[in-house]
C-alpha cells in the first residue's frame, strides 16, 4: 500500500492505522515518531493517525505520554534531590533533570561549594516542590534537561495544581497568562497546569531573595473563589476533551459565572459549559 | 491511605482554604461530591454494586460482589447463625503503590473496618435468618470489595457500595425436610432450590449503616476529602450511623494528631445530620441503580453491560 | 481455629482442632456484681516494669527501651528499637512502626503462629494512637519501631488498651521525646450500663465495646474505636467517662515513671 507521492503538507484525508499497518515502502520517505521499518517498508507502531510533512512520515496516537521537546515550557514536581541536580517528575516516560547549574541563585551570589551540599540544595528545591521550567536539552539517555534561568521561572506558590491530558495543551508562544479575572495560569505542555493568585511581576523582581520561599502570599476568600473557579473550568475542559488555551479558559470562565463554583464539576453543568465553549471556539475559527 | 506528595505551598493553600471554609474545588466543608451507583451488574454474584464518588466521572471507584455459600457447622461455632466474611482489595489500577504487596496494609485496614461494621447486631442484618439448619448448615455471605480507583474518601465509597450490594442481594430459596430413620432419630436435610427466579432478598439490609468520614485539616474538618485534602489530613474519624440514627462504629485514623474532645462532640453531632442526608441521597441513587436487563432482547448488542451508563 | 495455610516451619498438629466446649453453663458475668468483685467503674489493678526483664543486657543489640505491663490478667510486653536509620533518606520527620502479636497461648483458644489480619490491624491502631504523641520532627530520617507481644489476653479492647499503655511506658524508658504519655482505657455496654475495663467473659456478654486513648496534658484523644451499636447520647457519655478513666491510668503510669527515676 502506498500513500500519495506528491510531497506536500498534510492535507490528505487523515488515515487511521493500527500497529503493524504498512504505510509505504517508498525509500524517499523518512520515518518519524510512531513508526518502525523492516525490509524497506515503514510500518505504524501505534494506533493513530498518519501524518506526513514533506518527506517525514509519522503516526500520532490519540493518547501518549508526554515526550518533551526543546523549548517546551513545563511544570514539574521534584521527586529526588541528588548530587548537584534534582530529579523532576514531568509526566513523561523518564523523570527530567534540573541541574544545580541551571537554576538562578538568589541575589546573584557566587556559587560556593557549600551550595552543592544536599542539605543546602533543599533550601532551593526540596522533594514535593513544584517548579516552572523550560526544556533546555536532552541527556544521552533521552531524559529532559530543564532550566529555570529566567525570572518568571522557578518555584510555584499561591495556588493549586490541575492535571490535564498533555495533548490538550498546545504549544504556543506564551504559556504564562494573567487572566482578566485576576488569576495567573501556567499551562505546562506536559499537562500540569498551575492556577494561582496574580502576583505582579514587579513584586517578583523586587524580592529576588524570596524566589525559593515556600510561604504563600495572603490570599483573600474572593481570590480563592476565582482560583477555584478557574481550576474547575480547566478540569471540565480536560474531561470534556477541549483544548486548553488561555482563550478557552476565559470563555469557560465567563460562561460559568452563572453557576456556583462547586457546581461546575457536576456532570450536566460541565457538559453544557463544554458545548458552549466548543461552539464559541468554532465560531472564532 | 494512598497519598500524594504536595509542596509546602500547596499544602498551605489547602489548609488555609479549609480554615476559611472554602475548599480548593469550591466546596464548603460539609459538601460532598457526586455519586454514581449501579447494582446487579455481576450475574454470577448473589448481589453486586459499583459506586463512584467524585467529579466528572473520575473518582474513588469501588466494586462489591456478594456471594452466598453453604457451610457445614463445626463444633465450637455458634449454633444458629450464619456468618459474613469480608475482604477488601485495592487493585494496582487504582494507584501505582498498590502493586505487589504495597496494598497489604490498606487492604487489612479496610477489611477490618468493614468487618467491624457488618459482623454483629450493629449491621442490622439478622444473622439468625442465615441459618439453614441449626448445628448443621448455614449461609456464609462472602463480601468481596475491589477498589478500582482512589481519589479520596475511600471508606465512605466502600460502605456505600457494600450497602447497595447487600440491599440488592437475594439468596436462593432453601427447602428443609425432617426425615426419620430406622432408629427413630429425626434428621434434617435441606435442598437449595435451583430456580433463578425463586429468590429471597436478604433480610434487614435496609438497616445497614452508612459511614461519614471526617478529616481534620488545620483547625477545621471536612467531609468527603479529595486526594489533595487527604494528603494534608492530620487525623480522620469515621462514624457509621444506622437509619435509626444509632452509632454503629467509630474509628479514628491518621498518625499526626488526635482530636480535642470538644471537636469530637461536634463531629459526632454533625455525623448524625450528614448521615441523615446521605441516607436520603443513597435511597434516590439506589432506586435508580438497577441494571435493567430483564431479558436477552434488552441487552445491548455491543458495548459492555458493565460499563454502560456509568 | 483451623487455617488452610500449611505452616512448613513448624511441626504441625492435626489439621483441625477446636477449643473444648464446657458442659457447665457459663455464668452471666454480671449476675451478682462483677466476677472479680470490682465496681462497675473500676479499672483492674496495673503493674508496670520498664527496662529489660532480666537485668543484664546492655549490648548494642538490645532494645532502646522496654516495658512489661499487667492489668488484671492481661500481660503485655513491648520492646522499642530506635531511633535508628530509617528507610527513606529524605524524610523530614521520623517514622513510627508497630508490630503486634498475640502469643499462641494468650487467648482461651489457640492462636495461629502466623500473623492474622486482626493482629495487623491492631498494629495499625497502635500506630495511630501513639504516633501523635511522639515528637517525630526531632528524628528526621530515623525510624522508631515498637514490638508488642501479648503474653496473656483478657478482653480484646482491654488488651489493646494495655498494649497502648505498655508502649507509652516503653517509649519513656527509651528516652524518646514525647509531647505526652498516651494512656488508654476501654469500656463495654451491658444493657444500658457502661462498665469499665471488661474481661473477656464480660465483653462477650456486652453489646458494644469502646476504646479511648488520650493524651491528658495535651487534652487530645488520639484514638477512638467503637465496635457495636449505641445511641449517640450513650456514645458521648461513654467517651467522657472513658477519657476520665484514661486520666486515672495516666496517673499510674506517671507515678511509676517518677518512682523509677528516684
Amino acid at each position: 500500500m502506498e500513500i500519495d507521492e506528491a510531497p506536500q503538507k498534510v492535507d490528505i484525508a487523515a488515515r487511521i492505522v493500527t500497529p503493524g499497518t504498512a504505510i509505504t515502502n517508498d525509500p524517499a520517505f523518512m520515518r518519524g515518531h510512531g513508526t518502525f521499518s523492516e525490509h524497506d517498508t515503514i510500518y505504524s507502531s501505534v494506533a493513530g493517525v498518519v501524518e506526513r510533512i514533506n518527506k517525514l512520515v509519522s503516526v500520532r496516537p490519540l493518547k501518549q505520554r508526554y515526550s518533551g521537546e526543546i523549548g517546551d515550557i513545563i511544570v514539574g514536581r521534584i521527586t529526588e534531590v541528588a548530587s548537584k541536580r534534582w530529579r523532576v517528575d514531568v509526566n513523561s516516560r523518564q523523570d527530567g533533570v534540573l541541574l544545580l547549574s541551571s537554576i538562578n541563585l538568589p541575589g546573584g551570589i557566587q556559587r560556593r561549594k557549600s551550595e552543592s551540599d544536599e542539605l543546602q540544595m533543599r533550601t532551593f528545591f526540596a522533594e514535593g516542590d513544584l517548579v516552572f521550567a523550560e526544556v533546555q536539552s536532552y541527556f544521552a539517555d533521552g531524559a529532559l534537561s530543564l532550566h529555570t534561568r529566567s525570572i518568571q521561572y522557578g518555584k510555584l506558590r499561591n495556588g493549586t495544581l490541575v492535571t490535564a491530558f498533555p495533548q490538550l495543551v498546545p504549544r504556543s508562544r506564551s504559556h504564562f497568562h494573567t487572566l482578566p479575572c485576576g488569576v495567573d495560569v501556567v499551562l505546562g505542555v506536559n499537562g500540569y497546569i498551575w492556577v494561582s493568585k496574580h502576583v505582579p511581576a514587579s513584586k517578583v523582581e523586587a524580592n529576588a531573595e524570596l524566589i525559593y520561599s515556600d510561604k504563600n502570599e495572603p490570599i483573600s476568600d474572593d481570590e480563592r473563589e476565582v482560583i477555584a473557579r478557574v481550576a474547575n473550568c480547566i478540569q471540565l475542559l480536560n474531561r470534556m476533551y477541549v483544548k486548553i488555551t488561555d482563550t478557552s479558559i476565559i470563555f469557560a470562565y465567563d460562561a460559568s459565572v452563572a453557576h456556583p463554583v462547586k457546581d461546575l464539576l457536576k456532570h450536566d453543568v460541565a457538559v453544557e459549559l463544554a458545548h458552549n465553549v466548543m461552539a464559541y471556539l468554532e465560531q472564532q475559527g | 491511605m494512598a497519598s500524594l506528595i504536595l509542596s509546602p505551598a500547596e499544602q498551605d493553600y489547602i489548609i488555609r482554604g479549609v480554615e476559611s471554609g472554602f475548599r480548593a474545588d469550591g466546596r464548603g466543608s460539609l459538601d460532598r461530591r457526586e455519586v454514581s451507583l449501579r447494582t446487579g451488574m455481576i450475574s454470577q454474584a448473589n448481589g453486586s454494586a459499583r459506586c463512584r464518588i467524585g467529579n466528572l466521572g473520575v473518582g474513588t471507584d469501588v466494586l462489591v460482589g456478594v456471594k452466598a455459600e453453604v457451610n457445614s457447622w463445626t463444633p465450637g461455632e455458634a449454633e444458629d447463625v450464619g456468618s459474613i466474611v469480608c475482604n477488601v482489595e485495592c487493585s494496582p489500577s487504582a494507584a501505582q503503590e498498590f502493586e505487589g504487596r504495597g496494598a497489604e496494609e490498606i487492604n487489612v485496614e479496610l477489611t477490618q473496618l468493614l468487618d467491624r461494621i457488618l459482623n454483629g447486631p450493629q449491621s442490622g442484618l439478622d444473622l439468625k435468618k442465615l441459618c439453614i439448619i441449626p448445628k448443621q448448615a448455614y449461609w456464609v455471605l462472602h463480601i468481596d470489595a475491589l477498589v478500582l480507583d482512589v481519589k479520596g474518601s475511600i471508606i465512605d465509597t466502600l460502605v456505600w457500595a457494600t450497602r447497595a450490594a447487600l440491599m440488592s442481594t437475594s439468596l436462593p430459596r432453601v427447602v428443609v425436610e425432617t426425615i426419620g430413620d430406622e432408629m427413630g432419630n429425626m434428621q434434617a436435610e435441606f435442598d437449595v432450590v435451583d430456580d433463578p427466579e425463586d429468590l429471597t432478598p436478604l433480610e434487614g439490609a435496609e438497616n445497614l449503616p452508612i459511614s461519614v468520614t471526617f478529616s481534620q485539616i488545620g483547625k477545621r474538618y471536612v467531609v468527603d476529602a479529595s486526594e489533595q485534602e487527604e494528603a494534608v489530613t492530620q487525623a480522620r474519624l469515621t462514624v457509621a450511623v444506622s437509619p435509626a440514627m444509632e452509632i454503629c462504629a467509630i474509628q479514628k485514623g491518621g498518625m499526626l494528631r488526635g482530636f480535642p474532645p470538644s471537636l469530637l462532640t461536634e463531629i459526632l453531632e454533625t455525623a448524625q445530620r450528614i448521615a441523615r442526608e446521605e441516607l436520603t441521597r443513597f435511597k434516590t441513587h439506589y432506586d435508580n441503580a438497577k441494571s435493567h436487563f430483564t431479558s436477552q432482547a434488552d441487552e445491548p448488542s455491543t458495548g459492555s453491560t458493565f460499563l454502560v451508563q456509568f | 481455629m483451623s487455617h488452610n495455610v500449611v505452616d512448613r516451619r513448624r511441626i504441625n498438629g492435626p489439621q483441625r482442632s477446636v477449643e473444648p466446649v464446657y458442659t457447665t453453663k457459663v455464668l452471666d458475668p454480671f449476675a451478682t456484681g462483677r466476677l472479680d468483685e470490682r465496681a462497675l467503674d473500676q479499672v483492674r489493678p496495673i503493674f508496670i516494669k520498664t527496662g529489660p526483664l532480666d537485668a543484664q543486657s546492655l549490648s548494642a543489640a538490645a532494645p532502646s527501651g522496654s516495658a512489661y505491663y499487667e492489668q488484671g490478667k492481661i500481660r503485655v510486653s513491648c520492646a522499642i528499637y530506635g531511633p535508628r536509620q530509617g528507610r527513606k533518606s529524605n524524610a523530614r520527620m521520623g517514622s513510627f512502626d508497630c508490630d503486634f502479636k498475640y502469643a499462641p497461648f494468650s487467648c482461651s483458644w489457640k492462636r495461629s503462629h502466623m500473623k492474622t489480619s486482626d493482629e495487623k490491624e491492631i498494629a495499625l491502631m497502635l500506630e495511630h494512637s501513639i504516633a501523635p504523641a511522639i515528637r517525630l520532627e526531632s528524628y528526621p530520617k530515623a525510624s522508631i519501631d515498637a514490638f508488642v507481644t501479648v503474653i496473656e489476653s483478657d478482653g480484646k479492647a482491654a488488651t489493646i488498651a494495655a498494649a497502648i499503655n505498655c508502649i507509652s511506658a516503653a517509649l519513656a524508658d527509651a528516652g524518646i521525646e514525647l509531647y505526652d504519655s498516651v494512656a488508654a482505657c476501654s469500656m463495654a455496654l451491658h444493657g444500658e450500663q457502661w462498665v469499665s475495663d471488661c474481661s473477656q467473659a464480660e465483653e462477650n456478654a456486652s453489646t458494644c465495646s469502646l476504646l479511648v486513648a488520650r493524651m491528658p496534658s495535651a487534652d487530645e484523644i488520639t484514638y477512638l474505636l467503637q465496635h457495636g451499636k449505641t445511641t449517640p447520647e450513650q456514645t458521648q457519655q461513654a467517651i467522657q467517662t472513658c477519657a476520665n478513666d484514661c486520666t486515672r491510668v495516666y496517673a499510674v503510669i506517671c507515678r511509676y515513671l517518677q518512682a523509677t527515676l528516684e
